[in-house]
């Protein structure tokens, strides 16, 4: 799974915003702001890769999280990604 | 024809009449190449005529070359703000909020106010950062005809204005008005400008002093804003 | 590009004309205003108005949200605001400011015909479309609570 090729994500005025491009406009039309696990979720979502991988990054980027809500934060997310049709399979 | 708009030198032959006028005070009549070509065809004000039939030609033309300007200069740092922008005292003073509020209401109150302030640009002024600092320029798409300046003026600070029966002003956090700002532009939709165009948001955002005015419709409100946003 | 011209572009356009004496054409968009006005088909003509509006009149004007309205003035109230509604509605918008006005229509141009609304045609279906507002309500109303009552019992 990854996020479709149609979003950019930059930090605007210290905050992760994604927006979208090209074909995603006629899904999103505004802006996603993240926060700080939700950037890092994000990011390891923008190439090939699977749930593990991602659960992975996570625990090594979140130090002084328990591995519960590191599970439930990163399925959490990308369920809500997949239902706006940003995350694809 | 060449013009020179925000610094830039734009090839843009108008067809009808309103933009033949509005460009006059931009001819740029110098060597350098266009930085920015517009070139729309007849057909293509004609097709978008015909998707919005109660518009004239020249109407759609206005309106359709302001937004291919607008995402171009995204390339050259710039970004479009829907705002009415006054200067005074060699600062630009941009005040932004939806069409109807009272930003332009508000702008032409600073001129009651200080006989020298003039309008900059009264409905999209162009925002370019140049060498370390940002800039509102005049541009031929400024919603009024006679009220735009060709000039290039530094920006003192931008402000979201909303209606109240009080006056009052408060500074803020550049992120607390993101969403504002991506609803006053023009967001480009190809991946590469967006990049940019995020960047150049970023640094607007960041660099920038962003303020939220409430104001009613009255001098005093002049004092509001002018008083906390001017620079000393 | 965005082909379909947004009310927030247009302003400008349409107070430069209003401003300079001349007239504007506005198409009409939702169904508030029907069967008089159709979305899509149907457009107006507006022009400024410096004086007070009166019963009747049909406004183009701002809301506090910043969406642009285009509804009929039913009363006016002695705090000097407008009471607005679509012929077509039967909920009624008070307070509406004249600082919130835009602009009035003069002209109608209805399925490809264009009327002043100074015909008499026209001012009979506002006449009667004012007296039956108050029955409007009403029986609206019920029909839109039977469709609430049809609904639950599906």
């Amino acid at each position: 799974m990854r996020i479709n090729e149609n979003f950019v994500l930059k930090t605007i005025a210290g905050e992760a915003v994604a927006m979208p491009v090209g074909e995603a406009v006629s899904k999103i039309n505004g802006m996603i702001k993240l926060n700080p696990t939700a950037e890092v979720i994000w990011k390891a979502l923008e190439h090939e890769t699977t749930l593990e991988d991602v659960i992975s990054t996570v625990r090594a980027n979140c130090q002084n999280v328990n591995e519960a809500t590191i599970i439930e934060d990163v399925v959490d997310f990308t369920e809500k990604l997949r239902k706006l049709g940003i995350l694809e399979e | 024809m060449k013009l020179q708009v925000a610094d830039l030198i734009v090839e843009f032959e108008p067809k009808y009449n309103m933009m033949q006028e509005r460009i006059k005070q931009y001819i740029y009549e110098g060597e350098k190449e266009p930085d920015i070509v517009i070139n729309l065809s007849e057909q293509f004000f004609l097709d978008r005529q015909k998707e919005n039939p109660h518009l004239h030609l020249s109407e759609v033309e206005a309106i359709f070359t302001a937004s291919y300007f607008y995402t171009e200069i995204v390339k050259f740092g710039g970004v479009m703000l829907h705002a009415s922008c006054v200067q005074y005292e060699n600062y630009a003073y941009l005040f932004s909020a939806n069409s109807g509020t009272g930003k332009s209401t508000h702008t032409h109150l600073w001129l009651k106010k200080f006989p020298k302030a003039e309008i900059l640009n009264d409905d999209k002024p162009a925002i370019r950062y140049i060498d370390g600092k940002f800039y509102a320029f005049g541009t031929p798409w400024s919603g009024k005809n006679d009220e735009s300046i060709n000039a290039k003026t530094e920006i003192a600070g931008i402000t979201f204005l909303s209606r109240s029966e009080n006056n009052e002003i408060e500074r803020v956090e550049g992120n607390t008005v993101t969403i504002d700002f991506l609803n006053q532009t023009v967001r480009p939709s190809n991946k590469n400008y967006m990049l940019q165009f995020m960047d150049t948001l970023d640094k607007v955002l960041t660099e920038i002093p962003i303020y939220r005015l409430n104001c009613n419709m009255s001098l005093e409100a002049v004092e509001t804003s002018y008083n906390a946003m001017r620079r000393r | 590009m965005n082909n379909k011209v947004t009310m927030q572009e247009l302003l400008p356009f349409i107070e430069e004309a209003l401003n300079n004496d001349k007239t504007f054409i506005i198409p009409i968009t939702g169904t508030s205003m029907r069967p008089l006005l159709i979305a899509g088909r149907d457009t107006v003509t507006l022009k400024k108005c410096d004086s007070k509006l009166k019963k009747g009149d049909l406004p183009l004007y701002r809301r506090e949200d910043g969406t642009f309205v285009l509804h009929r003035v039913v009363s006016v109230e002695d705090n000097n605001t407008y009471t607005m509604c679509g012929d077509n509605q039967f909920l009624k918008e008070k307070g509406i400011a004249h600082n919130q006005i835009i602009g009035v229509v003069t002209e109608i141009t209805r399925d490809g015909k264009t009327f002043s609304v100074d015909s008499k045609k026209y001012q009979r279906y506002v006449k009667l479309g004012l007296l039956l507002l108050n029955i409007r309500y009403p029986y609206k109303r019920l029909r839109y609570l039977g469709h609430l009552v049809k609904e639950k019992i599906k």
